[in-house]
């Protein structure tokens, strides 16, 4: 009686060992599943805002980008521009200086001229008569036919002699 | 649904989550040290650039301002000029009119 009880226990432990192995999950499967949650924690509270950040960090690098193009543009326009008014800036004091050069050298030519006509007035002064006197028109040689000869007397010329 | 099974499916959901999560977020997150750094470059170049326009700016009003008076200048020259041109035929046809004063008086 007692063997036989012994058997049937035997029998009910082995059931609930096979019951457990069957439908109770080995300690690996939850530490497992830990490990998921904590990586996903991890992963939501440091990667999930970073990647955010660097997202928003090439947003903002991409439209400094756009900025600086337009700023390097402009810049090469300004110096672009510089560069002629410089230029303009150049030719302008090449100009006054040759300008300059020409005044003097035009000054000295009037500095010139006038004393050239101080000259020819006093020439002109010394050969007019007084101011107020007749004009002293120059000596002519008498006119007369060909066949008349002036007949001097002591006053010059009296008359024509002339041949029939 | 045994209560293995029931872990097993929670376990995959949330591997592949994470799968998910890490292939989306991770590369992103770990490019925000170059990405930062870049920012952070082009903000400088923009800086400076943004120096060198109004350097450029003010290098440019400046030369106008030189160009208005280097112009002004010449143009006063230029007239200067061409009164003493002018002064220089007048003095030209002064010294014909003498001279010719000077042969019709047999000098």
């Amino acid at each position: 009686m007692a063997r036989i009880r012994v058997v049937s226990v035997t029998t009910e432990t082995t059931a609930a060992s096979a019951s457990v192995s069957t439908s109770r999950p080995g300690p690996w499967l939850p530490i497992a599943i830990w490990i998921v949650v904590a990586l996903l924690a991890v992963t939501l509270v440091w990667a999930v805002p970073r990647a955010a950040s660097s997202r928003a960090s090439a947003a903002r690098t991409g439209t400094l980008a756009a900025t600086v193009a337009a700023r390097q543009s402009s810049a090469t326009a300004a110096a672009t521009d510089l560069a002629a008014i410089n230029g303009d800036i150049a030719a302008a004091e090449q100009g006054i200086a040759t300008l300059r050069h020409d005044l003097v050298r035009s000054e000295g030519e009037i500095t010139r001229l006038k004393a050239e006509i101080g000259t020819l007035q006093s020439r002109k002064a010394g050969l007019s008569p007084p101011p107020g006197t007749a004009p002293v028109y120059p000596v002519l040689p008498p006119i007369h036919p060909p066949h008349c000869v002036p007949v001097y007397g002591p006053g010059g010329s009296i008359g024509l002699k002339c041949d029939d | 649904m045994t209560r293995r099974a029931r872990l097993s499916i929670a376990g995959g959901v949330l591997a592949l989550t994470l799968a998910v999560l890490l292939a989306w977020e991770l590369p992103a997150a770990g490019a925000l040290g170059a990405r930062t750094a870049r920012s952070r470059t082009i903000s400088a170049e923009a800086a400076s650039l943004s120096r060198r326009t109004t350097a450029l700016a003010g290098s440019e009003e400046s030369a106008r301002k030189r160009l208005v008076v280097v112009t002004a200048q010449e143009s006063r020259l230029r007239r200067r000029e061409h009164d003493r041109r002018t002064t220089i035929d007048g003095l030209h046809r002064q010294i014909a009119s003498l001279n010719r004063d000077i042969a019709s008086l047999g000098g």
